[in-house]
């Protein structure tokens, strides 16, 4: 039983997350040796790795190797709640928004595709492919697709500075107003870790979105990896009446 | 211009298609590599990875010597709504159970102390379980809450009590809940309790409970394997 529980190291994680607080430890300070650290909290070794492990583990601190433990940076944090575009969301919380486009052309809708814009088969759609950086950090690769019968001559847009939403409301008059999205993990390929500055075979978010007009026509069916180790969501929630 | 995707996601997909399709059904033995790869007319090795990749979805599972079986469908959790684990494992169709691994009376401390509003010498009480459904490990979940909330916590089994009907019971009701979903790694002993290999990615979500009365009653942490759940949210 005590091996499942960890109260020991769970306890002296506690007190390490306090210490952190109270000494005002930032992102990439570093954290007292684990020699220290046992020291100050009268700790065997085996138990505070094992805490520092979970700490490492959750994105809450990192490693270098000879140096030692450091603090890191938060996570990117997301709100589910409201339908804001990406670069206005994101920047009403103070951060820079840059895109590249990776890939930006005409294809027939695959299945999937077809099936989350509820049209035909091998209808002609866009797709646009970016990395999406905040604050100069590559943390999503997100890959839309859009019925070109809807904005014809999207692609004469620049989306390296153009926002898409704001395109698609200011020249074509179309305005979204509901998302929604599936959140499951994945792997990222060789290929889109490049992109996103990680390793392949690196966990990701895999968010896969159908945005929808206010009738409630889908209009763009979007893929995006997000990294695990910088990016979380939150929401608050009110209590659907329970009946359980 | 043409835009392929690579032999192995082809296979994949019409593997995956078939799937969804129901024509490889839960519990059921895909047909061997050797004849997989001779249908398709491609080689063993592109049809390994593509095998591995819908094992790494959590689509397929391996069985060393035996072959490769079709997993049980994906359980979809609104990111939000307040959901209690039993009633949404009841819907999926799998009979829940739990598995109590602690429960117990502890000082809150500095950390339960922030998040609760309270002394750190006040008492909370922690709960850990293990969600099953149809016995096999869902969600690893810690609670925590104010032991001055429900002062008879003591006396409930909570391998059968679900929280929620001893919130009811004492008229405590749930206002609203702040979550945060991340994925992180699991290691031993979380991992083993999930059955999950290490450092298996897997979802970690955090709840803050408030009440009607605008108090913080519970904080829960917990872990599910990313090869069981997809979360959805719906924004406007």
């Amino acid at each position: 039983m005590g091996k499942l529980i960890q109260l020991v190291s769970e306890d002296l994680r506690e007190k390490i997350e306090e210490y952190i607080v109270t000494h005002k430890l930032k992102a990439h300070d570093k954290l007292p040796s684990e020699r220290s650290l046992c020291e100050l909290f009268s700790a065997n070794r085996i138990t505070l790795r094992e805490a520092l492990k979970h700490m490492q583990n959750e994105g809450c601190i990192y490693t270098v190797h000879g140096k030692g433990n450091f603090i890191a940076e938060p996570k990117y944090t997301e709100d589910v709640r409201s339908f804001i575009s990406y670069s206005s969301g994101w920047e009403s919380d103070g951060y820079q928004t840059r895109s590249k486009v990776i890939d930006f052309y005409i294809i027939e809708a695959p299945k999937k595709v077809a099936q989350a814009l509820k049209c035909r088969i091998g209808t002609s759609v866009y797709l646009l492919k970016r990395v999406r950086y905040l604050n100069d950090i590559p943390l999503f690769l997100e890959t839309a697709y859009i019925p070109i019968e809807y904005c014809p001559k999207l692609d004469s847009f620049n989306f390296n500075s153009c926002s898409l939403y704001s395109t698609l409301e200011q020249f074509y008059n179309i305005k979204l107003t509901h998302q929604e999205h599936t959140i499951s993990i994945t792997k990222l390929e060789a290929f889109e870790a490049h992109l996103l500055g990680m390793q392949e075979g690196d966990a990701a978010f895999c968010i896969k979105g159908i945005t929808k007009t206010s009738d409630g026509t889908p209009f763009e069916y979007c893929v995006s990896l997000n990294r695990a180790d910088k990016y979380k969501m939150s929401g608050r929630l009110s209590s659907a009446n329970e009946t359980a | 211009m043409i835009h392929q995707q690579p032999l192995y996601r082809q296979i994949a997909e019409l593997l995956r298609e078939k799937i969804e399709k129901g024509e490889y059904q839960f519990g059921q033995f895909i047909p061997s590599e050797r004849e997989l790869s001779a249908k398709y007319g491609v080689n063993r090795l592109t049809l390994r990875k593509a095998i591995a990749l819908l094992v790494n979805e959590g689509l397929l599972i391996p069985k060393p010597g035996k072959g490769t079986y079709v997993n049980r469908p994906k359980i979809d959790s609104a990111f939000d709504t307040i959901q209690s684990t039993t009633p949404f494992l009841l819907d999926m169709g799998l009979t829940p159970s739990n598995r109590l691994i602690y429960s117990g009376r502890r000082k809150a401390n500095w950390k339960y102390a922030q998040i609760f509003n309270i002394s750190p010498d006040d008492d909370i009480f922690q709960i850990f379980r293990v969600r099953l459904g149809d016995g096999e490990p869902y969600i690893l979940e810690y609670t925590y809450l104010p032991y001055s909330l429900i002062p008879d916590i003591e006396q409930y089994d909570f391998s059968i009590y679900s929280l929620y009907d001893i919130y009811n019971k004492h008229g405590i009701q749930l206002a609203h809940d702040t979550q945060t979903l991340e994925i992180v790694k699991i290691c031993p002993p979380q991992s083993s309790l999930l059955n999950l290999p290490e450092n298996d990615p897997v979802f970690m979500t955090t709840e803050t409970i408030i009440d009607t009365r605008g108090k913080i009653v519970e904080y829960t942490k917990s872990y599910s394997s990313g090869k069981k759940f997809v979360f959805s949210t719906v924004m406007e």
